[in-house]
């Protein structure tokens, strides 16, 4: 039988981060990573009306499989976004690489399974906002050496959908910082990949 | 590549782009200038940066797909290029940007408040338009529900880059629907009460003379607190009157495309009204309860989009939720009608129908009706549409006026059979797209007999034909009087002027005669058979019908209860038409189809037989998902049960139930009947839950669709009070002797379904001891059974096997025994030795002769039960595991050791292969052979075995713990034999602890009794052991009182 992760270790796990213990969330990102997969795989089945909503959908429902409802409130939803963002970003961007290698094989092309073809939609969703997911990867990377707060809130509103609110709990500043870091993270990004010949 | 990634460098850019977004875009390339001071580069990337906004304002904007919408979970663009003000408003930031123009959050001075401003692009209006656009605002203004999003003021900024339109409206801080009852994981009925208050909010812009036109989950909102607020109410219209500007961007359009009625689709404004916002509200209830909408629009291009929007209908929301309430399902589908005249007429109707499902109250929408199913059925068939539709007309409006066309259809066409054939495919339509009750279509049909006679009295020919339709058709719904008396009139009108074929009388007749038969006037039916048949022209024009004239003699002398009679005639016939007709010609079919029914109450494999063949050649003929292939499978699924086939048999069903229900829906009689089967199968199968729920359905289905006493109902409802009583629920004798009763009185005691009522509450009295009651109706149901259908009949066996049930439950073993012997051998031979009922007798029988010590006498039957359950289970079953380790127990106790210590040693090598690992019986059958090793004195091998079974069976939760208590002292017994006493008593010490655990005080004295044998051998050795002292006191008593009886005796 494969391996579950059971709900309950999440719920743990979150209790933990939320609790300020930074290491929960290396623990927690590999199940969310597992989790966001299957629960692509399993949208393939029930696709909703038009597909705007299924990156929001993916995480919603991990965040509902995978915690207790009692450990429901907002502030850890928050934290749970927190990893999930992060966990999210390695699911679309290893399969936008993934998928660059397939157009590139000519014989790959045609072999996709359901959990792909899920996950090619949800990064077109991502890339009509970013053009190319692995130029952005990259760019946050870059960034990361130098600010990694910045990359991190960009991580955090793009692919976890936090408010900037949000993303000031998690990242524990005040607001104020979050929007100046923000407005300036998101132009410089753009301005690099408007170098590349990828954006605007 | 950009080099620009080194701290000193980066805090460089940082600082002047903040510097160059504070001030106006006007002056911020000369800032840029003397600030970059050359660096090229650095003002290169600078430049882009400041370009975001303009060039790529959804840059890593987080897809969620409410673009549009004021909600605070799209804080969006940055502040740089903002206006600073627009009107009396102080703007914070851009929330949304769409094809018309900006949705800002703003502050307002005076009053202080937050407020939503939404603002169209300049010059997107004219003069007039403009004007409109202040008075519409002004009406929205008139809005005051705390549950809608205030509209404040509209007016019009000037500024150099022209006029600019926009609507102040409240800020709403929240999520939109769907997605807070996700996050707040909102239950089904907690969605419902939320979608009631967006029932109200439109309800008010409703009564105020206002129309949402715009309503979809972003544009409903759920505050911090959980109060819904509507956003944009009515303000489609007021800044996009034609209805034109807001497809200017196709990933909008396609987003607002999805929730649009056909209405709005069409293009022209006048058509759009209240039934709009009904239609809107109703995708989003949808969504709501469904977690996805109606339709498939995956990957559509918008006309596609509008396409499905327009002509396909919702998916049932029963077949994504099966297990919504059909009501909430009903409601859905009344809002959702493409009609806008079908739909509920306000928000607050629809709103007072969802509050009626909440409350449990019958609800006004009702299953799509039968009418416009009917239509709908029109509509798919244009090739029948010519003469169908008038035919249809005639018949749902009466009017002369339709017949009349009718004439004129008939005298072009002058096809009687096809008017025949359209009209009752077309009523057959209706029947199978029905939701069972077929109350509609019979006041159709009366409506149409009532008319005929007045309209057509100068057409006898054209009311023969619709007479003769009317009979077909209610004959098809088993309304056999009415099928009767057309057919009479029909039969009349050709007696006077004519039948348009030579056959048509002799049809006639057959019909009759079939309607007769079908009301139970036996000898009626035959008469009018027999001269039918007399006055048949013996060629081949007539084959046909008379085939189906001697295959209801045949039926008939069926009813007349000479069943055996019955077979030969069918045999013959089918024969004969299989020769003169073909084996595929319909008329030959149903001969055969009579002939499987008759069989399976005699000889099911043969039944079997006939069954395979049919099945297969109606799938051939009329394909596998047709209604004729899906019910012959049913009927062969229905024998397989009968002869304890559950494995193939349940395939069947479940093969069948899908397709059965995508054609007939789920209320109708036949798909409800067949799900009453499989729930049964699951019944026997020990498969409960499963079976409880069918039951459910099949209860709430027929509960739904039929009379309070119809016999149907009175069925899944005893079957529901059985299985409950076997679950265990007392109540349940009760309601099964008012099911008996009600039963005797409408169908009288002979019954067949009376009988099988009297055994069901037997069974049930048994359940609960009540063994005088039962055994009084016991012997009343052999009595009536035997008389009724003859001692050599299938339900006589079943009388005995339920006197042997009644006789085992109190303990009168003796009795039993010979009632389980003759069901057994009648069970055998009149459904098969294979059959569930016939192995389950054998297998009492084996059993309560062991219970009387008749060990020699049950080894016969238990060695052939073994053989059956082989054959029909396969070598690997792990039931048989079970029959062989009783059949060994049989020859141990019988004294044949060698055959039981071998045996006992098959079946262990077969539980090791073959059980799971957590199945109680490994432990069982170790045990098994240890203890008879152990009889015999081989000690050692016993000791491996039975140390083997404790351990197995003390980490397996599912061995009882008196078995334990068993093990146990068996192996202490095996140490003691080898003279380890001390590891003898330690293992009682165990086995104390798990009988005490059991409850069970037999085992308990055993094992104190076993312990003070134990302790005595110690002691004659002239030693003692402590082992007493540290026993726990009840133990201590216990082998004390042992040992001083033993003493005394």
């Amino acid at each position: 039988m494969e391996e579950m992760s059971h709900p309950g270790d999440a719920t743990r796990i979150l209790r933990r981060l939320t609790g300020g213990d930074e290491a929960a969330a290396e623990e927690l990102l590999p199940i969310v990573y597992d989790e966001l997969y299957r629960l692509a795989a399993r949208a393939m089945s029930r696709q909703p009306r038009g597909h705007t909503l299924q990156a929001t959908a993916l995480l919603n429902e991990a965040w509902i499989r995978l915690v207790s409802k009692e450990d429901a409130d907002w502030a850890s939803r928050n934290h749970f976004l927190g990893v999930a963002s992060r966990a999210m970003r390695s699911v679309l961007v290893d399969r936008a690489r993934r998928r660059s290698v397939q157009r590139r094989d000519e014989h790959g092309a045609e072999s996709l399974d359901g959990v792909e073809v899920e996950l090619d939609a949800a990064v077109s969703l991502f890339e009509d906002r970013a053009t190319d997911l692995l130029a952005l990867d990259e760019g946050l990377r870059e960034l990361a050496r130098v600010k990694p707060q910045l990359a991190r809130m960009v991580e955090l509103r793009f692919f976890g959908g936090l408010t900037h609110e949000g993303v000031a709990e998690v990242l524990g500043v005040s607001l104020r910082s979050v929007e100046r870091g923000w407005n300036l993270a998101r132009a410089w990004l753009y301005a690099r990949l408007a170098e590349d010949g990828g954006a605007g | 590549m950009s080099s620009s990634a080194d701290s000193a460098r980066f805090d460089r850019l940082e600082r002047l782009f903040e510097e160059a977004t504070a001030l106006p875009p006007a002056e911020r390339a000369r800032f840029l200038d003397e600030a970059c001071a050359g660096d090229a580069d650095l003002r290169g990337e600078l430049d882009r940066m400041l370009a975001v906004d303009e060039r790529a304002p959804e840059f890593l904007e987080y897809p969620s797909g409410d673009t549009a919408s004021a909600t605070a979970a799209g804080d969006a663009a940055p502040r740089a290029g903002l206006p600073d003000r627009i009107g009396p408003y102080a703007i914070v930031r851009a929330v949304a940007a769409g094809g018309m123009g900006v949705v800002y959050e703003a502050r307002q001075e005076r009053p202080a408040r937050r407020v939503a401003l939404k603002v169209l692009r300049p010059g997107m209006l004219g003069d007039q338009a403009t004007r409109r656009f202040r008075y519409e605002a002004e009406v929205l203004g008139r809005l005051q529900d705390p549950r809608i999003a205030q509209v404040y003021e509209a007016g019009v900024h000037a500024d150099d880059a022209g006029e600019t339109p926009y609507i102040a409206m409240e800020f709403v801080d929240g999520v939109d629907v769907l997605q807070h009852a996700r996050d707040a994981r909102l239950d089904r009925r907690e969605r419902l009460r939320l979608f009631l208050e967006v029932c109200g909010a439109v309800q008010h812009g409703h009564q105020h003379g206002v129309i949402h036109r715009d309503i979809k989950p972003s544009n409903v909102l759920v505050d911090s607190e959980g109060r819904v607020k509507l956003i944009d109410f009515g303000v489609a219209r007021s800044v996009d009157p034609e209805g034109e500007a807001d497809l200017t961007r196709a990933g909008e359009l396609v987003g607002t495309l999805a929730y649009m009625a056909p209405e709005q689709l069409s293009g022209d404004p006048a058509q759009v009204d209240t039934r709009t916002d009904v239609h809107a509200l109703g995708l989003l209830l949808y969504e709501l309860v469904c977690e996805r909408g109606p339709f498939e629009l995956g990957g559509m291009s918008m006309t596609e989009v509008a396409r499905v929007l327009r002509e396909t209908e919702p998916l049932d929301p029963r077949a994504i939720e099966p297990d919504l309430p059909q009501d909430v399902a009903w409601v859905l589908l009344c809002a959702l009608e493409k009609e806008p005249a079908r739909r509920y007429a306000s928000a607050s109707e629809l709103g007072e129908d969802v509050r009626r499902c909440l409350a449990h109250e019958p609800v006004q929408a009702g299953p799509p009706s039968r009418l416009y199913r009917a239509r709908k059925f029109v509509r798919r068939n244009r090739l029948a549409v010519a003469a169908g539709a008038v035919v249809l007309l005639a018949l749902v409006a009466g009017t002369w006026l339709a017949l009349a066309g009718l004439l004129r259809a008939r005298a072009e066409a002058a096809k009687f059979a096809s008017i025949n054939e359209v009209l009752t495919n077309m009523l057959v339509a209706v029947r199978a797209e029905e939701d069972g009750h077929d109350v509609r279509v019979r006041e159709l049909l009366d409506r149409a007999a009532e008319q005929l006679g007045l309209r057509l009295a100068d057409r006898p020919e054209v009311e023969l034909a619709l007479r003769r339709a009317l009979a077909e058709s209610y004959h098809s719904l088993g309304l056999e009087d009415e099928a009767a008396e057309q057919a009479r009139v029909a039969l009349e009108l050709g007696a006077r002027g004519g039948f348009a074929t030579p056959t048509e009388e002799l049809e006639l007749d057959l019909l009759l005669a079939s309607a007769l038969a079908g009301r139970g006037e036996l000898d009626e039916a035959d008469a009018r058979i027999a001269s039918a048949l007399a006055r048949a022209p013996v060629d081949a024009s007539a084959a046909a019908t008379a085939v189906g004239l001697r295959r209801l003699d045949a039926w008939i002398e069926s009813q007349r209860g000479d069943p055996e009679r019955a077979r030969t005639l069918l045999a013959e016939l089918s024969a004969e038409a299989a020769g003169t007709l073909g084996e595929d010609h319909p008329a030959t079919l149903l001969v055969d189809e009579t002939l499987q029914g008759l069989l399976a109450r005699s000889d099911t494999e043969a039944a079997a037989r006939l069954g395979r063949r049919l099945m297969a050649a109606r799938i051939r003929l009329d394909g596998p998902e047709s209604y004729p292939a899906l019910d012959r499978r049913l009927a062969l699924a229905a024998l397989l049960r009968t002869r304890g086939e559950y494995a193939e048999a349940r395939e069947l069903y479940e093969e069948a139930l899908e397709p059965l229900h995508r054609l007939l829906g789920s209320r109708h009689p036949r798909f409800l009947t067949a799900l009453h089967e499989l729930a049964l199968l699951y019944t026997e199968t020990g498969e409960r839950d499963r079976a409880m729920t069918l039951l459910e359905e099949v209860d709430a289905g027929r509960r739904e669709i039929l009379p309070a006493d119809h016999p149907d109902l009175l069925a899944v409802e005893s079957s529901l009070v059985n299985l409950r009583a076997k679950l265990g629920e007392a109540s349940g004798v009760d309601s099964q002797r008012a099911v008996l009763d009600t039963r005797r009185r409408i169908f009288g005691a002979d019954h067949p379904t009376t009988l099988s009522c009297m055994r069901d509450l037997a069974i049930g009295l048994v359940g609960v001891r009540a063994f005088d009651e039962a055994e009084t109706l016991v012997l009343e149901y052999r009595e009536r059974t035997r008389r009724a259908l003859g001692p050599e009949h299938v339900e006589s066996a079943r009388a005995a096997d339920l006197l042997g049930y009644l006789h085992y439950s109190r303990g009168d073993f003796a009795a039993a025994a010979p009632a389980f012997e003759e069901a057994w051998l009648g069970l055998s031979r009149t459904i098969g030795p294979e059959s569930n009922q016939a192995r389950r007798a054998a297998s009492n029988f084996v059993a309560t002769l062991g219970r009387l010590g008749r060990h020699e006498e049950a080894i016969p039957a238990a060695t052939e039960l073994l053989a059956v359950m082989r054959r029909v289970l396969g070598p690997e079953d792990p039931d048989l595991v079970i029959v062989h380790t009783n059949l060994a127990e049989l020859q141990r106790r019988a004294g044949h050791t060698a055959t039981a210590l071998e045996m006992f040693a098959e079946v262990l090598d077969s539980a090791r292969e073959h059980l799971p690992a957590d199945h109680p019986h490994r432990a069982l059958c170790a045990f098994n052979l240890g203890r008879t090793l152990l009889e015999n004195g081989r000690r050692e091998e016993a000791e491996a075995l039975l140390a083997e079974a404790v351990a197995e069976a003390e980490y397996n939760a599912q061995v009882p713990p008196g078995d334990v208590a068993d093990y146990r002292r068996t192996l202490a017994d095996c140490l003691a034999a080898q003279g380890r006493s001390e590891e003898a008593l330690e293992e009682l010490l165990l086995a104390w602890e798990a009988a005490s655990r059991a409850g069970d005080d037999g085992r308990a004295r055993a094992t104190a009794r076993a312990a003070a044998r134990v302790l005595e051998v110690v002691e004659s050795g002239g030693g003692s052991s402590p082992w007493l002292e540290r026993a726990p006191g009840d133990l201590r008593d216990a082998v004390e009182a042992e040992r001083a009886s033993s003493a005394g005796g």
